[in-house]
């Protein structure tokens, strides 16, 4: 009996391997070995011979040229990276206002529902980039979508800004802040559906318990709601911080741009390391972030 | 005097009045940029001069639309789409449940392994590894196998399907394409939340794996298959990365409606002062890009959020 358990046991290991198997072969060829490849190229100089790019290691010599010789670089590089704090708290907590609201009860639900989803469906950065003003013709000046044209053109904020006579950096500030605002309201389709998603699975009977206790609307947030989302969080902070680095980063842009068009290989996988690497810290500081505020309140 | 009541109800009807101007004013600020497209492909040259228009334009014109269709070579852009990005969400959506299951549902030696490479292609971004991925492309081989080979005889036997689907169908076949493991992710949320008796009464009855898994599994999973379809189709359909990155001639049409202002150039010429050219041919674009999905979504909406609410992408 024993042995005939173990049996299926072991048949079941290898069915398992046998779905799976596949996807690991993709793993290796599409994910692992890129990732190595482009470390090599980043401290090698690449020459593209008759067989395809040839590599010549040469140290870290492309990744110190940029930090320490390049005056611009570093500067870039903190700006592009530190974006993501203001940014980052706004669509969180946008879209969880978004998704609180959107899941409750109210007369036309369905219609808003399916206008607060409309950025999943048109998610692409392209629309937008061409309504901010598609007249330039390179990637980086296109994508990066920084002042919002079509929105500052008709909501006429800038002149209503000017005519509150702030000093001219506080009225700079607040329009480039605004204009982002707008921009990042546009990406909060995902983020809003994978919270109502997670709104969905907190059951009722918390918050009648909460209720009978005495706890207020806003203590049930605290403590009922945020802590059963805490884990959809999790997932919304890394999609939307990939998606930020990625999706709308200037810098990301401008290293396609000359990978694609001018055939760089070696200083390109260097800022790309470089990009990441401090990408990695980033999402550290955020984990940690998380971990302080959020994970002790479950406790 | 104020009673309890009376209290209570205002307070309602003044939270009632807040959700609406709130959800309205976000709302506005979504739907400004379609009316605004709307608004401006459907105007004539003249229209824009005039300062008297701001919303309504005085006469309806298609040919912004014309002018744009041709700008884009729409029917050849719209074939690349297809081509290359649909079939390879189609693909996906396949690919992904297999491993999904196989992840989920069996028990091997390295899975935890495999679950942080999971957690790995989801966090890393495509463009860390496209450079790599085009130059495979362009001389396909494995572990550089062929490589040695081609060193040593001198035969190259390294196949390039650089600028061919293939491209698009060989990481979604290894379900690697374009945000797998997210939908590999969110099929193993569905799979373990299903009951795995159903599937023991079919081991029970003599079927095998795939199949128990083909006509067991896959058709009581029709919510999750829905919203990973609807996503997939989505993201490829506006993909410009993976499109710029891997395709040379035949581009997709959201590349092309990124670079409308050079494909505007490039078909009519240099084009100088006030045009309808340059105000209305670029938004008119856009509304070609992506009023297919938008069809799609108004007849899905009611499946697709209401699939939403029941998958339990988070669990």
């Amino acid at each position: 009996m024993k042995r005939r358990k173990r049996g299926i046991e072991s048949l079941k290991r290898r069915y398992g391997i046998m779905f799976v198997a596949p996807w690991v072969l993709g793993i290796v060829l599409f994910v692992i070995i890129p990732i190595f490849t482009t470390f090599i190229y980043s401290i090698s100089n690449v020459v593209i011979g008759p067989a395809g790019p040839e590599a010549h290691i040469v140290g870290f010599s492309h990744y110190y040229s940029y930090l320490v010789k390049n005056a611009t670089f570093v500067d870039q590089l903190v700006a592009s990276l530190t974006s993501i704090f203001t940014s980052l708290p706004i669509i969180i907590s946008l879209s969880l206002i978004l998704a609180l609201i959107l899941n409750q009860e109210f007369k036309g639900r369905m219609l808003m529902r399916g206008i607060f989803f409309l950025p999943v469906i048109i998610s692409s950065g392209v629309v937008m980039s061409v309504l901010n003003g598609g007249t330039a013709t390179d990637i980086s000046s296109t994508l990066s979508a920084g002042t919002s044209s079509v929105y500052s053109q008709s909501l006429n904020f800038t002149e209503i800004l000017a005519r509150l006579n702030l000093p001219t950096e506080a009225n700079e500030l607040m329009q480039n802040y605004l204009a982002d605002t707008f921009n990042l309201i546009w990406s909060c389709g995902v983020q809003t559906l994978l919270f109502i998603a997670g709104l969905q699975t907190i059951p009722d009977q918390l918050y009648e318990v909460g209720k009978v206790e005495g706890a207020t609307a806003w203590e049930s947030f605290w403590f009922i709601t945020i802590p059963m989302l805490s884990r959809v969080l999790l997932l919304v902070l890394f999609y939307t911080m990939v998606e930020l680095f990625v999706e709308n980063s200037v810098f990301v842009n401008k290293i396609l741009e000359d990978m694609r068009w001018h055939n760089i290989y070696d200083t390109t996988s260097a800022r790309l390391w470089m990009y990441f690497a401090g990408v990695g810290i980033v999402i550290g500081i955020v984990m940690l972030l998380y971990k302080k505020l959020v994970l002790k309140r479950v406790g | 005097m104020i009673t309890n009541k009376k209290l209570a109800s205002t307070k309602k009807i003044a939270t009632e009045i807040l959700r609406y101007v709130f959800l309205i004013s976000f709302a506005y600020i979504l739907v400004y940029p379609v009316i605004y497209m709307l608004t401006n492909a459907v105007r004539t040259t003249m229209d824009y001069i005039d300062p008297s228009i701001v919303w309504l334009p005085k006469s309806i014109t298609l040919q912004n639309f014309k002018d744009a269709i041709k700008a884009l070579q729409f029917g050849k852009s719209f074939k690349n789409t297809v081509i290359y990005e649909m079939v390879s969400a189609a693909v996906e959506v396949f690919t992904c449940s297999v491993f999904a299951y196989g992840l989920s549902r069996f028990k091997f030696r390295f899975k935890s392994v495999l679950m942080f490479f999971l957690i790995l292609s989801i966090l890393i971004p495509d463009v860390m590894v496209l450079l790599p991925r085009v130059l495979n492309f362009r001389h396909l081989d494995f572990l550089g196998i062929l490589k040695l080979f081609y060193k040593i005889t001198g035969i190259d036997l390294r196949a390039n399907i650089y600028d061919t689907p293939l491209t698009f169908y060989l990481p979604s076949l290894l379900g690697v394409g374009l945000k797998g493991g997210m939908f590999i992710f969110i099929y193993m949320q569905f799979f373990s939340g299903l009951p795995v008796e159903l599937e023991e009464a079919a081991w029970i009855d003599g079927a095998g794996p795939i199949r128990t898994f083909l006509f067991i599994v896959l058709p009581s999973s029709g919510v999750v298959i829905l919203t990973v379809s609807i996503f997939a189709l989505i993201w490829h359909w506006n993909d410009y990365y993976l499109a710029l990155m891997y395709i040379m001639e035949n581009q997709t049409l959201s590349v092309m409606v990124h670079n409308i202002s050079q494909q505007v150039f490039l078909t009519f010429g240099e084009v100088n002062g006030i045009s309808s050219l340059l105000f209305g041919v670029p938004p008119a674009a856009c509304l070609l890009l992506i009023s297919p999905p938008l069809i799609v979504y108004l007849f899905l909406q009611k499946y697709f959020i209401k699939s939403i609410d029941r998958v339990g992408i988070v669990g």
